[in-house]
């Protein structure tokens, strides 16, 4: 089902929302995923992540504090729904019922 | 903050309202990490990506003027209709997409130079802080001159003021040879302080920031250079000699200097070395000398919110220090990183530069040409127009608006200067490389990269172009009111715009013009400076840079070839614009003199005419008197007398040394063209010898040539390429600033009379086909074919005589009140180069105009009266 499919880029998404706990907002999520994935991620690219997963409820969002280094503009904080965890372990696990599945075998024989 | 620049406030303008806090706050908390990170540059250059990036369908907020559907559909046609409309006339839309691509291929090529230049340093984290001292002087009414250098002692006031962070002390000029134990190389670089390193961001591969720079003979690498020195060795803590310095350390490897910087090196040396160097005598004092402004750089790093004014004044203030001096004014100032390059036309500049200058002469000469090509597009619309009336009145009946028929027109000509994009690209990527060949630095210095930032402002640039071609035909035509259209439309008064038509051909024609006859006056003048005659015989000699080797054993080892004639020593090449000047005195009389250090036989072997005395004897070393041969002009100028009462008198240079007359040589010369005869003496001092003049005959050229080069490889050590050139080929490499000039402002004739021819050829079209009927019932009542012929063409070929007739008279001006008085030896203007310019423009045009009129006449009345 569309509604409930969970993208390889949103699941790394919703996952570092999680990694950043509290502090999950769109310049912490950018410099974290730029920092694991080992490349610059543009601020748009992340948004459209966002506004999908949002649209999908698996996350939510509230306004924070103003700081002078955004121009007096407010954060705006993500974190995650049932919804979205529900969706996350579903991920997991498909991937780890795969994994387990994969004979010893034909993983060893990849060289 | 960010929201003002010009990306900020597109992205305010794309973004949907309800994301745009949350985003906007982003990129700007962003944008301040990264100018921590990287420099302001840098960030911004990262935030103007980031919005770019942001054009996508969850960001940017809808069209409000109406729903989705209507929008589309309202492209659509719009679209259609343009390509149709374009279609239906191919022949004007091929002339407006040519032509317009050959005028954008031109700006392009500008816009891709802008974008390049103003890179230029951007990598420094903290450029926007950085800035440098320069110097304007005045000495007695000799105009002012500007360099990009200042004293070193005005560092130390610097250093204390308050508001510096730090300052860079330089010193250009550590060109030496570089040995190893195993190989020397010729190596070229600067010194520079311990501070250097912190201000500027080139960074150390190995070695300590802080101190590599701090001693005195520490030495830092480029990495190319370290390799080309110790392969894969080890490079740091190693020593090397360098030049006549002695022993440097090296203290650190540098990553190589990236193409954008406007100092390039392959090596630093510790400025601290200077004064030790100095004390020693080996170079001439500057660290302590304020009126040595000419050799060293002072770049500051100012704190963050330093007011430029309260140094600026500091500055100004330091004027002071040359009170003693009442012939001298001196003045300094600050120029931020940003405007070295492209900037001022300053001189001592530390490396190659671009001036704004000749940006903005390229950029005018870009918009002189898209101008031309977007005036024949509003030209042939408006001439066309006529059959696109009732279209007009249609629409409008029908209850189009009035901005919705603008929109149509603009579709058109933008999806024009959209396909002319194309063509523009591949134009450009042809001529980038020519472009390139006209100074030999361009090659190394522009890279014409296509990144997102030259594709976007390319189609911004189309876009551009597009609507200036189509506003005037859209506004004026959309205005047209439709009851007058659709009752009668011949009583339109359309072509009121007539005359302002006639005078934009004129005007075409007449640039054109003016480029031709110049390119054409450019040449004449070329050739006349190659051919003249100096006063000296320079065939078959062969001049070789000594770099560095001992003159008397070139002399001996070159001796034993039979193909050499003589052989002569001089300090440098004269007649190719180096000069060497200085004050010298006879009695109360001083003037300034040109001078040239030279061996004995520079006389005979240069076949300059000994008027009275003799040539430099041969002498033994040791003997230091110092003996010269002047021109008969410095006699005249130092009021000594004839020639031969001037022989063993003794002049004295401003420095004190006396130098005794041996003979007088005529005046033959020393400079180039431009540059009128003064007064000139060659000067018998073997220390400044650096070029060996070789007279060669042979009969085989090229193995002598190879001859030559092995034997220089023995007496150089393999150090240093054999660079030898011929006389001739040194002459007209002296003057060919007229090629350059004649590539160019060719280029550009080619350009403009295209252009040009194009939009003739429209109008004569144009005018052939309204015509048509005239010229059926004419045929019918007996007119011939060359009675039409006039008929149709009569008109054009007076604009051509008024726009030749135009630049002949302002051509001339332009030669005789601005550029021939500057020229002190020229070839006079002669009537061949208008003649040839003026026929050129004829033929094209009598062609274009005469093809058309003929076809049109050719036309058989049966044909074109058949159908009403």
């Amino acid at each position: 089902m569309k509604g409930t499919h969970l993208g390889e880029f949103q699941e790394i998404v919703l996952l570092t929302v999680l990694v950043l706990g509290e502090n999950a907002y769109g310049v912490s999520i950018q410099e974290e995923i730029g920092v694991r994935m080992g490349r610059a991620l543009s601020r748009g690219a992340l948004h459209a992540a966002l506004a999908r997963l949002e649209k999908k409820n698996f996350i939510q969002s509230e306004f924070g504090g103003a700081t002078k280094e955004r121009g007096g503009r407010r954060k705006k904080y993500y974190k995650l729904t049932i919804g979205g965890k529900q969706a996350l372990e579903e991920a997991k696990r498909l991937r780890e019922g795969l994994w387990s599945d994969v004979p010893q075998v034909s993983w060893q024989n990849i060289k | 903050m960010t929201e003002r620049t010009f990306f900020g406030k597109l992205f305010r303008w794309i973004c949907k309202p309800d994301i745009y806090e949350e985003l906007e706050g982003d990129l700007q908390e962003s944008y301040r990490l990264n100018r921590e990170r990287f420099g302001a540059n840098k960030a911004r250059s990262i935030y103007n990506k980031e919005v770019v990036k942001m054009m996508r369908p969850s960001v940017v907020k809808k069209p409000k003027i109406r729903t989705q559907i209507t929008t589309n559909y309202m492209f659509k046609s719009y679209s259609k209709t343009a390509i149709r409309n374009l279609l239906r006339s191919r022949l004007f839309s091929v002339i407006n997409i040519i032509g317009l691509a050959i005028s954008m291929s031109v700006g392009l090529l500008v816009i891709n130079i802008i974008i390049d230049q103003t890179s230029f340093d951007n990598f420094h984290t903290r450029g926007d802080r950085i800035y440098r001292v320069i110097t304007e002087s005045h000495y007695m009414d000799f105009g002012a001159s500007y360099l990009a250098t200042s004293p070193t002692p005005l560092a130390e006031g610097l250093e204390n003021f308050s508001g510096i962070e730090r300052v860079v002390k330089l010193r250009r000029y550590f060109n030496f040879d570089v040995a190893t134990d195993e190989r020397k190389l010729p190596m070229e670089g600067h010194y520079a302080d311990e501070n250097f390193l912190s201000v500027f961001s080139f960074k150390l591969q190995q070695g300590n920031p802080e101190t590599a720079l701090k001693k005195p003979f520490s030495l830092i690498l480029a990495s190319k250079a370290a390799k080309k020195l110790f392969g894969d060795g080890e490079a740091v803590g190693q020593n090397v000699t360098v030049g006549p310095y002695g022993e440097f350390s090296i203290t650190g490897i540098l990553e190589d200097i990236p193409r954008n910087s406007h100092m390039q090196f392959e090596m630093l040396a510790s400025f601290s070395t200077l004064p030790i160097l100095e004390a020693q005598d080996k170079l001439h004092k500057t660290t302590t000398n304020w009126f040595d402004y000419t050799s060293n750089y002072n770049y500051l790093l100012l704190n963050e919110d330093m007011d430029l004014g309260d140094i600026e004044n500091f500055l100004l203030s330091q004027s002071s220090r040359y009170d003693e001096d009442e012939n001298l004014r001196v003045f300094f100032s600050l120029q931020s990183l940003a405007e070295i390059t492209p900037g001022l036309d300053l001189s001592n500049q530390i490396g190659p530069t671009f001036e704004s200058s000749v940006i903005v002469a390229f950029s005018i000469l870009a918009a002189v040409v898209i101008l031309s090509a977007c005036f024949n597009y509003t030209n042939l619309s408006i001439a066309k127009a006529l059959r696109r009336l009732k279209e007009i009145g249609v629409r409008k009946v029908m209850g189009g608006k009035r901005h919705q028929i603008v929109i149509q027109f603009l579709f058109e000509s933008v999806i024009t200067s959209l396909g002319a994009l194309l063509l523009a690209f591949i134009i450009m990527k042809a001529i980038q490389g020519q472009f390139l060949e006209i100074t030999r630095d361009l090659t190394q210095f522009l890279a014409f990269e296509l990144n997102l930032l030259v594709v976007a402002s390319f189609v911004a640039f189309a876009l551009f172009v597009g609507i200036l071609a189509g506003i005037l035909p859209a506004i004026y035509l959309s205005a047209t009111k439709p009851a007058s259209i659709l009752r009668d439309e011949t009583k339109i008064k359309i072509f009121s715009g007539i005359g302002i038509r006639k005078a934009l051909i004129v005007l075409q024609f007449t640039i054109s013009l003016i480029f031709i006859i110049v390119a054409t006056v450019a040449n004449k003048q070329f050739r006349f400076a190659i051919n003249y005659d100096l006063g000296f015989d320079r065939q078959h000699i062969l001049n070789v840079p000594l770099q560095g080797n001992n003159y008397q054993t070139f002399i001996n080892e070159y001796s034993k070839f039979p193909e050499l004639e003589s052989i002569s020593m001089s300090s440098h090449i004269v007649g190719l614009g180096t000069r060497n000047n200085i004050w010298v005195k006879f009695g109360a009389d001083s003037v300034l003199s040109d001078r040239l250090f030279a061996s004995g036989n520079f006389i005979p072997n240069h076949g300059l005419q000994l008027i009275a005395g003799r040539t430099f004897p041969e002498r033994e070393p040791g003997e230091s008197e110092h003996l010269i041969i002047v021109n008969e002009k410095l006699l005249k100028q130092l009021n000594i007398g004839s020639p031969l009462e001037s022989l063993e008198k003794i002049i004295t240079t401003s420095r004190g040394t006396e130098m005794k007359i041996v003979g007088v040589v005529k005046d033959f010369h020393y400079a180039k063209l431009n540059q009128p005869l003064e007064g000139f003496y060659l000067h018998y001092y073997p220390d400044a010898f650096r070029q060996a003049n070789l007279k060669v005959r042979s009969s085989d050229m090229a193995s002598t040539m190879a001859a030559f080069e092995k034997t220089w490889e023995g007496i150089d050590g393999k150090v240093h390429d054999f660079e030898a050139e011929f006389y001739d080929n040194q002459i007209d490499e002296a003057y060919s600033s007229y090629t350059k000039a004649i590539k160019v402002i060719g280029f550009a004739a080619v350009l403009a009379i295209s252009i040009a021819s194009m939009g003739l050829l429209g109008m004569a079209v144009y005018s052939a086909e309204t015509k048509i009927k005239e010229v059926g019932i004419r045929k019918v009542m007996g007119a011939d074919v060359s009675n039409l012929v006039s008929l149709l063409s009569m008109g054009f070929l007076k604009l051509l005589a008024i726009a030749a007739v135009i630049a002949v008279v302002v051509t001339i001006l332009i030669f005789q009140q601005l550029v021939l008085p500057e020229m002190a030896y020229k070839a006079p203007l002669g009537p061949m180069e208008f003649l040839i310019g003026v026929g050129i423009m004829l033929a094209i045009g009598t062609l274009t105009i005469c093809s058309q009129a003929l076809r049109a006449a050719r036309v058989s009345p049966s044909e074109s009266l058949r159908s009403e």
